[in-house]
């Protein structure tokens, strides 16, 4: 799991050493738009299938909602 | 993503050791580069390590620091640092919390929570960097602007009465009281490591310039002073001379002996699925 801790300014070389190896990204974030993700796609080159798990609180994401997501995925 | 030393490196921690490989990107001049030095050293100083030590901010120029730490962190919303502190102080008291924010994230948007911060007294360091503007939004007049501050943001100037944080927190019942100046970073460094050591609620205002939207706060230098009486443990007194000091008297202002807020924990036997269950709709 990978956890960003500023936005600005972007980091390609860290970015790219921490998902070294990544056949599948999952980009989880908590509104409805998918911000985040298309934040990533527009500053950083993402190894394989990358995927937005978004959705707006204001219930916050349950661990079991991310790993349904993973599952699915995974079986799909 | 920041990038941890090994383990090795933090038997004797030293400062650099709380500073994480993120370069701050604030503008030449900052006074808060040199507070993030300050609460470095100050965590150093204590002997704490990163990884017991939480730095939890809201929105602006100042709060971007946590990430500038090794520590654990969190860059929450807007004005909300307290809350989000408060919960994570109680939930995990072995922890050392320190709160960082600007006077805008603190004071304004964030300004009913430091009442209650201060009047809950848990076991926190607030450390607010005040530049007395908004900057990280293009300078707009912030709680603590002077009334008479001319902008072409607040032409002639707002007209309002500034807010007086180290008043407002005795009052509210702030258990640590002091002022600091980001220009002595040693010292602040020595007001920080003792309000972390002081239980209860601490408040830490550092007077740190915002050389672009307030140029002017350079002068800063020439205006600060040590305090020139003794700490004191009578928030009367305190108040009264922070009421009549001009805002650059240096130094621990009050501490007090207020026992901190930290009901008992659970017994925390629920599941992480019992959790999910009571989040149901």
């Amino acid at each position: 799991m990978i956890s960003i801790r500023l936005l600005a300014p972007a980091r390609p070389a860290e970015f790219a050493s921490a998902l070294d190896g990544a056949r599948r990204v999952l980009v989880v974030e908590q509104n409805s738009g998918a911000q985040l993700y298309r934040y990533l796609r527009s500053q950083y080159d993402m190894p394989g299938d990358v995927k937005s798990f978004a959705r707006p609180g204001p219930l916050a994401i349950r661990p079991s909602e991310v790993c349904r997501a993973i599952t699915q995925w995974g079986n799909a | 993503m920041n990038q941890p030393a090994p383990a090795a490196a933090f038997e004797a921690p030293a400062a650099k050791d709380f500073k994480s490989s993120y370069k701050p990107i604030w503008c030449p001049g900052c006074g808060d580069f040199s507070v993030l030095s300050s609460l470095t050293k100050a965590l150093a100083t204590l002997g704490l390590r990163p990884e017991n030590v939480a730095v939890i901010s809201g929105i602006g120029c100042s709060s971007r620091i946590p990430a500038y730490t090794t520590c654990y962190g969190f860059h929450g919303v807007h004005g909300r640092a307290l809350a989000t502190a408060a919960g994570l102080k109680l939930a995990r008291p072995d922890l050392t919390v320190v709160v960082t924010g600007g006077d805008g994230d603190g004071y304004s948007i964030g300004g009913n929570h430091f009442l209650h911060a201060c009047r809950r007294n848990v076991d926190l360091t607030y450390v607010v960097m005040d530049n007395h503007v908004y900057g990280m939004t293009k300078g707009q007049p912030s709680p603590t602007t002077e009334p008479d501050w001319d902008s072409k943001l607040s032409p002639g100037g707002t007209g309002v009465r500034t807010f007086h944080p180290l008043v407002i927190a005795l009052a509210a019942g702030a258990n640590f009281v002091a002022r600091a100046f980001s220009g002595d970073p040693n010292g602040t460094a020595d007001i920080i490591a003792q309000a972390i050591s002081t239980p209860g609620f601490s408040f830490v205002e550092v007077l740190s310039p915002c050389v672009t939207f307030r140029p002017e706060q350079r002068e800063w230098k020439n205006a600060v002073r040590p305090a020139p009486v003794a700490t004191t443990d009578d928030p009367a007194r305190a108040v009264r001379r922070i009421m009549t000091d001009d805002g650059f008297n240096i130094g621990i202002l009050y501490s007090g002996t207020r026992k901190p807020f930290q009901p008992p924990i659970g017994a925390g036997t629920a599941t992480p699925s019992d959790l999910e269950r009571e989040f149901a709709l």
